[in-house]
């Protein structure tokens, strides 16, 4: 991709994994990160060894203190394999009596205290397994391979992309994306027939902004993207962790569902503006709590990027779920919400719009003085106001959009109803939701909405171990990815 | 020219996607004629089992209207890649939706995006790759079957895809993809992936990128998975995903109720109403077979089936709507595999592995 920064440079998002381990963080030089589950297999990492190396680059994890370690690039990872020597027959002199290992645990955590290498460790390990050299050379490796999972140090740093994303997002827990795997996200790209060029528009909700920031990835710079959002805020956690251009932002708008235009074009303009003015009376006492937020969020030491960011940025996210799902249907919060919206608003004119137009391009120097010394540089997420979002989502929805997406947690059948008037006739429409009995409901409403040619189905995925003479399915596999409802609107 | 931007009214030129019914779908190219089997140009009718249409009277008609055929009616979706993989002229095997959805996530191709596939085949994967790369990118795609080439290369550009695609004629095994660190994927679908692979490396850019191979036997997979590795490429991941479509469809089951005394596992579903205890079992089975064997039928045939049922149906019927699984589903199409290849991995070791 031209003009796309293959470089990890101070202020980007990018993916450390560790095996099978991934996270995401904004890299600022100086600071740490921690990385993996409470307790053992916690970790602190300074990631400045990886400024201005390329993405995809793995790198040695040196120690520098207990928990904290440095990191240098290297060249070819480092694998512990050749530790595999001769082997046994079978297994059939093998004991499970707990007692092969010499070392004790202590022993071992002393070991890598004194500061040997994963792989001293392991070589260390095996030679002190009484049972090590009967087992299989097959038996060995499997055994080196799930010691240096524990034991190995080295890392890799990816650019964040949207199977990284959601192959993140999976392992950690598949409902916090509503368990909308690859594969079915996949196909809702393709059935979308998203691409660059064309108006889309997506609701989506209950998946990290997942399906937002997938599909403003296949539409580059040109084009509109229309995310249509229910509660407080839009739904961006995903779009905020791709490392989007501000270009590439502008593609991407976003509307309250309460605030659709009329399908039939008339008065949605005047009706925007009538609802954002009676708002703004009420801003002032929530004002006071976004403040709080953003001053607790300002610790040097963020373990976790993803709610920094939330807090930091859009600081009427901090109380999101919770009250979102809670509150979600009475009205009263429903315009709280809408004030917090605009203080969201607000915030950002201070946060971003003021001094973010200007110091984002050129001179990140003066950005770091004032107000953003501790900060370094941190590209603005909002690439316009509440209300110039909201007139740019209307008029993009009454030009008529040519694919229409539905990735919800709600009832998706209303939405669809709501949104289907604004897709042009002859285009597709793809629902996805995590249970196949609202779609199946869907399947014969959308017949009077003018949805023809519609499919309702799910997709199996299945991952393979490929080793030689060890070929076989994995043992673990998902029991289901969600389901899709796709077809196409034509005139009634 | 319809597929690589969006118009509301079809000219001459477009190819349209008529939809009848589920089975029923076709691509129409919107011309005034069409060269029949004896070599001459005629009239460009096309011929349905509801009757023909004059393919040029859709000239002027919006995209989603309906269209009259002598005997029935059709409508006019817009051409996309999916209703392509459905309708194309098959002059190889080819790809389906579910794979192809899959290679284009994991090879993270995006707008911009140069991509290197082989074989073109029949071109299903190369018209999702065009959509996703967008104007500014660039797909090179090779076959080493010289008709195919020139057939498929008329094709995209037909479809508005000239100047995103090259189309070349060349064995990538024996040759390589003449073309060293510039594409960000490589896609391949060959009977000896392996031979091509150091050349597919070559072939990305020195940043890194990523490699997808499509086989469908497992001792090609195994055989490219350890060449991949004796490359130094990493992340390697073997898939295989399928999809399965659902029937949606109200059934309603007679009950077996003996005197009074009702079937304690359905004590909760029934309903007031009297039952009918002469109700034949065979209903089951009928309106199991009658979806079953229909994946394929129009809707309006299931409006049909199921408003017969309903004719028939006792009121003390168990009643529901489901998503009826295929009797008959593709079971196997291929195994994916995918890897990365990292940034300045050492590529002069290449050819002593090739």
């Amino acid at each position: 991709m031209p003009l796309k920064k293959n470089l990890i440079e101070e202020g980007c998002v990018v993916m450390v994994q560790k095996g099978a381990y991934l996270k995401t963080c904004r890299v600022f030089s100086g600071r740490s990160y921690t990385f993996g589950k409470r307790g053992d297999g916690q970790f602190t990492l300074n990631l400045d060894g990886a400024l201005g190396c390329p993405f995809g680059s793995s790198f040695r994890m040196d120690r520098v203190s207990n928990k904290m370690f440095s990191i240098t690039k290297i060249e070819n990872p480092v694998i512990s394999l050749d530790i595999v020597t001769e082997g046994g027959v079978d297994n059939r002199d093998l004991q499970d009596d707990g007692r092969s290992q010499k070392l004790t645990p202590d022993e071992i955590i002393t070991l890598k205290n004194k500061g040997l290498t994963g792989k001293e460790v392991i070589q260390v390990i095996t030679e002190n397994s009484s049972t090590f050299k009967d087992k299989t050379v097959y038996s060995q490796e499997k055994y080196v391979n799930k010691k240096q999972k524990k034991y190995g140090e080295t890392i890799t740093i990816h650019k964040p992309t949207i199977r990284l994303l959601n192959d993140m997002y999976y392992t950690q827990d598949p409902l916090k994306i509503a368990n909308l795997r690859i594969d079915t996200l996949s196909q809702l790209l393709c059935h979308s027939n998203v691409q660059a060029g064309g108006n889309f528009a997506v609701f989506e909700s209950g998946s990290q902004g997942l399906v937002t920031a997938a599909m403003l990835q296949r539409m580059g710079t040109v084009g509109h993207l229309v995310q249509v959002y229910h509660g407080a805020h839009p739904q961006r956690e995903a779009v905020d962790l791709m490392n989007f251009s501000e270009e590439e932002l502008l593609v991407l708008s976003f509307i309250n569902v309460t605030k659709l235009p009329e399908a039939t074009q008339r008065d949605s303009l005047t009706t925007t503006t009538a609802t954002t003015n009676t708002n703004t009376t009420t801003t002032t006492n929530s004002n006071t709590t976004t403040t709080t937020t953003s001053i607790t969020t300002a610790e040097p030491m963020d373990t976790n990027e993803e709610d920094e960011t939330r807090k930091e940025e859009t600081p009427h996210s901090s109380k999101s779920d919770e009250q979102k799902h809670t509150n979600e249907d009475s009205e009263e919060n429903l315009i709280q919400k809408d004030n917090e919206k605009l203080d969201c608003e607000s915030q950002e004119n201070k946060d971003q719009h003021v001094n973010g137009k200007k110091s984002e391009k050129q001179d990140q120097e003066t950005q770091k003085s004032g107000e953003q010394a501790k900060k370094p540089s941190r590209p603005r997420k909002f690439v316009r106001t509440q209300v110039e979002d909201v007139s740019m989502s209307s008029s993009v929805l009454e030009q008529g959009i040519m694919g229409l997406v539905v990735a919800c947690r709600q009832y998706p059948n209303d939405v669809v109803k709501e949104l289907m008037p604004f897709l042009h006739p002859g285009h597709s429409f793809v629902v996805f939701s995590p249970y196949k009995e609202p779609l199946m409901e869907l399947y014969s409403e959308v017949r009077t909405l003018g949805g023809t040619n519609m499919r309702l189905s799910e997709t199996w995925l299945r991952h393979y171990q490929v080793l030689p003479q060890r070929t076989h399915p994995a043992i673990n596999m998902s029991g289901g990815g969600g389901y899709l409802l796709y077809g196409t609107k034509v005139l009634k | 020219m319809s597929f690589s931007g969006f118009k509301e009214v079809i000219e001459e030129g477009d190819t349209v996607i008529l939809y009848i019914g589920v089975s029923q779908i076709y691509a129409l190219e919107v011309k005034p004629k069409v060269i029949n089997k004896n070599g001459q140009g005629v009239d460009n009718v096309f011929q349905t089992k509801y009757g023909s249409v004059k393919v040029m009277d859709l000239v002027g008609k919006k995209y989603g209207s309906r269209v009259n055929l002598s005997k029935g009616w059709g409508q006019v979706l817009y051409p996309t890649p999916e209703l392509w993989t459905i309708t194309l002229p098959h002059r190889t095997q080819i790809l389906y939706t579910p794979d192809i959805s899959m290679v284009l996530t994991q090879l993270e191709i995006g707008p911009g995006s140069i991509v290197c596939e082989a074989g073109t085949g029949s071109g299903s994967l190369s018209h999702a790759i065009l959509r996703a790369i967008g104007a500014n990118g660039k797909l090179h795609t090779f076959d080493f079957h010289k008709e195919r080439v020139k057939v498929a290369s008329e094709e995209f550009i037909r479809h508005g895809f000239g100047d995103r695609v090259i189309v070349l004629h060349r064995d990538v095994c024996d040759e390589g993809f003449g073309v060293e660190g510039v594409a960000d994927a490589v896609f391949l679908d060959l009977p000896k992936p392996w031979d091509a692979l150091p050349h597919a490396v070559s072939a990305i850019k020195t940043s890194g990128g990523r490699i997808c191979s499509f086989s469908p036997c497992i001792e090609q997979v195994a055989r490219t998975c350890e060449v991949l590795q004796s490359l130094g490429l990493q992340e390697l991941l073997t898939l295989e995903c399928l999809a399965r479509e659902f029937q949606v469809k109200s059934i309603s089951l007679p009950r077996v109720i003996n005197g009074q005394k009702a079937p304690t596992h359905q004590n909760t579903h029934v309903s007031q109403e009297e039952k009918q205890p002469d109700l034949k079992k065979k209903k089951v089975e009928e309106c199991v077979e009658g979806a079953g064997s229909d994946t394929n039928t129009k809707s309006d045939e299931h409006e049909q089936i199921a408003a017969g049922n309903k004719g028939q149906q006792g009121n003390g019927d168990f009643r529901f709507t489901t998503g009826i699984t295929q009797l008959k589903m593709p079971g196997h199409t291929g195994f994916l595999t995918f890897a990365s290849v990292p940034p300045g991995l050492a590529r002069n070791k290449l050819s002593c592995v090739a």
